[in-house]
């Protein structure tokens, strides 16, 4: 494996008495995407601002490669944060004049039709995205960090965005790390997998391991015994037990129909077992 | 980066600029508007009054820049943007910093230049203690930049933060001078900042202790904000608090270590000399110390205590009466020196607690005995009325102190309250019938006249100084000089001069001395003789300079170069005046040694050079000359 170009170490953070991370570690390859996943306050968009350099941890170190100085890391957050009283005109030129940056396409902007001496502040949420994604592309990053901002954004407009971050990969090899909780437009897209559960990665996988990982049994019946089940859903008489981690030999063991699902639904099972065990804690 | 902050600065000092000139054109809207509407008379907006608006708007202005750093940035929801900007943390504060001190120096200088050319000492002397209280705040300001959200909250905290600093500051370069001197601080600290310019060790330590105190504001925020991010304040105040607090106890014991180095004694009357009978001189030296030079040597002796010399108030044979201050309790005394046995005593002690009006110049001899006027009241208690009659009465006490036995006899008595640049003093003292009696002024007050049997009664009102002499009391009422004759009791108008008459100071002490023909005053811009038998009134010359009167009956009068004096004169003359005539008994040339003061008694000529650099009292020196041919006098060992 190559140097990574970007690595959390034993990373904690809180937040007065809360406690957001708690000794995370991990490390992030060139070109490679990873979706981090996991239930609302899970410390997923700390985790970001962290590599980011917004915020700074208690404890652990975030360690970026020579390739990945700060001027190559572009961070998108979910506030979508420019100063608003700005024209986009005032704003890509300021932000090409601190990033040294001799060349702006502003092909994204321009088909969204915003003129350039529109105010930030004006904007809906999808274009200041579109926006952001522009400023950052143009400092030709070696990391994005994209926080959830896909669910803001219409069709049209997450296509564009969407295609773009896929041809950053392709051209620059830029590593991506996007916070995402809806799966569906991306599902074929991520290399890697993250679950965040209390301040740690509890699942990191592929999304091909992870298929092979969790299987859904459908039932009336209670599971026999030595079946793991992360997470159980009912519907009507039915019962959905989600089986993880799932191996072949528990179907020659166990007369039952394991069935493969999506990673969309493999997420969304991660995100309700992480709900139960809180609750049960 | 850097244009960013330069613009933003530039977009917040032109706002300050247009809020001032639409004040200003308010403030000249109103007075017009007054004077049409028949209100007030129709007033131009004068220099003075412009300076002191402009200069609590430019307070003002030195806290928002401070505060402002981060403040648009946040408003603008830019601060996440702002952290992730290639550029470090303290790299991110200096170019914050560097655009708004520039402001904060340019505003200052051009205020500065406002005011010498059209402030008219707006700050009465305090334009040193305005600058550093802008530049204060402006730091202050800073450092609390990023300590709350809330603008208004870091404002309070600002403020609180400044009124700290500046008493800390002040209590240190005290607190300094009295660790090493072993005075009160107080000496140090109520001494105004205008006094302080001519104290050079003691504003040098007062800049260093303002820096050294300063420094804690300014580099807690640049460690603290090492680790700055988007936590909430609370994390980043604290670890700011954990950074400032050691750094100003390392700050406070620097600063107070510095002040006890520089700081030195010689500005607060260190030493003094005073000319004795027959060629003889008197040399005090803080703390204790006295020195009697003479032609066939020199004796000292030293008290060993914190005794801080104030006058010479009386040579009587081989004894030398001298009062001090003791700054162990901080009680007055009045000590005899003898200068056969060269022995000491303490002959009579007034406790702090106690005050005496106009300190030690109130103590005076009146021919047979010391006295004083003491008010139990403390000073500080006393009501500001700026010298207008109140209807409430101070009780006060004539006290008597017999310089053989130093046993004291006491009178009580009441005056109208005075304002504290108004108090009560002692003008005169004389006999009649056997029975003695005091004469007490209250300037816009009767003259009471206090018996030595307890009796006190009130003589004429005097709306100027009185003068008492010759047994004569001469008071000032609607522009004339009234002269009266005091009787068994009371006293009745004898004379009426009309003019503007100007005679004697709250220090012209008379003995009563009826032997006195003869006074000299001002009128006119002349010198007037005023002869005691016939009230009649002589010129005698010029005013171009300044009478003295030595008890118990004669008239100095010494002639400046320039008049009103220049800082260039080069020389001085005395003059005798007797019996109408002026003689010049020395002309006192001080060209090379800087600006020249006389100071005359009744043994001869004190002339204190004051050399002055940029505009400052750099040295000062004294020579004396003894009556009467006013030979300079000269010991060996005594520089």
């Amino acid at each position: 494996m190559s140097q990574p170009i970007i690595e959390a170490r034993d990373l904690s953070l809180s937040f007065s008495r809360r406690q957001v991370l708690d000794g995370l570690s991990s490390a992030f390859q060139k070109g490679e995407w990873a979706v981090i996943a996991g239930r609302n306050g899970a410390g997923k968009s700390t985790l970001l601002r962290l590599l980011a350099g917004v915020l700074l941890p208690d404890a652990g170190a975030v360690e970026r490669s020579l390739e990945a100085p700060m001027a190559k890391i572009g961070f998108i957050s979910d506030r979508l944060s420019l100063f608003e009283d700005w024209t986009i005109a005032r704003a890509v030129s300021f932000h090409c004049r601190v990033f040294a940056i001799t060349e702006f396409d502003d092909s994204l902007v321009r088909r969204l039709g915003i003129g350039t001496k529109s105010r930030i502040r004006s904007l809906s949420a999808g274009e200041r995205a579109i926006l952001h994604l522009s400023l950052v592309l143009a400092q030709k990053p070696t990391l994005l960090l994209v926080d959830e901002v896909l669910h803001m954004l219409d069709p049209y407009i997450r296509d564009l965005f969407v295609e773009a971050l896929i041809e950053a990969i392709a051209v620059r090899e830029t590593a991506v790390l996007t916070i995402n909780h809806t799966f569906s437009e991306i599902e074929r897209l991520p290399d890697r997998v993250l679950v965040m559960e209390q301040g740690r990665f509890s699942v990191d996988e592929t999304p091909e391991a992870l298929r092979g990982l969790m299987k859904k049994v459908v039932s009336r019946e209670s599971l026999p015994e030595g079946v793991p089940c992360f997470f159980r859903k009912t519907e009507g008489e039915y019962k959905e037990y989600f089986i993880y981690p799932f191996h072949e030999e528990l179907r020659t063991k166990h007369a039952l129909d394991f069935q493969d699902i999506a990673l969309p639904e493999i997420i969304k099972a991660f995100i309700g077992g992480g709900y139960e065990q809180k609750r049960m804690a | 980066m850097n244009r960013k902050e330069w613009r933003e600065v530039g977009r917040q000092s032109l706002y300050f600029i247009l809020a001032l000139a639409a004040m200003a054109l308010l403030m000249m809207g109103i007075d017009l508007l007054m004077s049409v509407m028949g209100f007030a008379q129709a007033k131009p907006l004068e220099g003075e009054k412009l300076i002191i608006i402009l200069g609590a708007w430019l307070l003002m202005f030195s806290m928002f820049l401070g505060l402002s750093p981060f403040a648009m940035d946040s408003k603008q929801k830019g601060m996440e943007y702002l952290l992730t900007l290639p550029v470090s943390r303290r790299r991110l504060l200096l170019i914050k910093l560097l655009p708004r001190l520039a402001a904060a120096v340019i505003f200052y200088l051009a205020f500065a230049l406002l005011y010498s050319l059209i402030g008219n000492d707006a700050f009465s002397g305090g334009f040193a203690f305005f600058s550093l209280a802008y530049f204060a705040l402006f730091f202050i300001s800073f450092s609390l930049s990023v300590v709350h959200e809330n603008f208004i909250v870091q404002s309070l905290w600002a403020g609180i933060a400044l009124s700290g600093y500046l008493a800390l500051s002040l209590y240190v370069v005290g607190l300094g001078f009295s660790w090493k001197f072993r005075m009160p601080g107080s000496w140090v600290v109520s001494r105004s900042w205008q006094d302080l310019t001519y104290d050079v060790p003691t504003l040098l330590a007062a800049i260093a202790v303002f820096l050294l105190l300063a420094a804690p504001f300014v580099a807690s925020i640049f460690i603290a904000f090492k680790k700055f991010d988007l936590k909430p304040a609370r994390a980043f105040n604290r670890r700011q608090l954990l950074i400032f607090v050691p750094l100003l106890l390392l700050a406070f014991f620097a600063s107070l270590g510095f002040t006890y180095f520089v700081q030195t004694s010689s500005n607060y009357w260190e030493s003094d000399l005073f000319i004795l009978k027959n060629h003889k001189l008197l040399k005090s030296d803080f703390p204790g110390k006295l020195t009697l030079y003479e032609r066939t040597g020199r004796r000292s002796v030293d008290l060993k205590g914190r005794i801080l010399w104030e006058r010479l108030l009386l040579e009587q044979g081989e004894k030398l009466y001298v009062s001090g201050l003791d700054l162990e309790d901080g009680s007055r005394i009045i000590g005899c020196l003898n200068q056969n046995d060269f022995s000491w005593r303490i002959l009579h002690r007034i406790s702090k607690s106690s005050h005496i009006a106009n300190g030690h110049l109130g103590i005076r001899y009146d021919g047979a005995q010391f006295v004083y006027l003491l008010s139990q009241l403390d000073q500080s208690a006393r009501p500001e009325n700026d010298g207008k009659p109140s209807a409430e009465p101070m009780a006060m006490q004539l006290v008597r102190v017999d310089p053989a036995s130093g046993r004291n006899a006491i009178f009580g008595f009441q005056v109208p309250l005075g304002g504290r640049n108004n108090e009560p003093w002692l003008m005169g003292s004389d006999e009649r019938n056997g029975r003695r009696f005091w004469l007490v002024a209250l300037r816009g007050h009767n003259v009471l006249r206090i018996w030595d049997d307890g009796r006190n009664e009130e003589l004429d009102l005097s709306e100027g100084i009185p003068v008492y002499a010759g047994g004569l009391l001469f008071t000032r009422r609607g522009g004339s000089m009234i002269v009266n004759r005091l009787l068994d009791a009371g006293s009745e108008r004898i004379h009426e001069m009309v003019g503007g008459y100007t005679m004697g100071n709250p220090y012209f002490f008379s003995q009563g001395n009826s032997q006195m023909t003869e006074i000299y005053a001002l009128r006119d811009e002349r010198i007037v003789r005023i002869d005691l038998a016939t009230m009649s009134v002589d010129d005698v010359g010029p005013e171009r300079g300044f009478l003295h009167m030595v008890p118990p009956g004669d008239f100095y009068f010494v002639e400046y170069e320039s008049w009103p004096p220049k800082k260039s004169d080069k020389w001085k003359k005395l003059y005798r005046l007797k019996d109408g005539r002026m003689s010049l008994l020395k002309k006192f040339d001080f060209n090379e040694v800087g600006y020249g003061h006389l100071l005359v008694n009744a043994n001869g000529v004190k002339l204190v050079h004051s050399q002055w650099k940029d505009g400052k009292v750099a040295k000062a020196t004294m020579r004396l000359y003894a009556f009467p041919d006013l030979r300079e006098l000269r010991f060996k060992g005594l520089d």
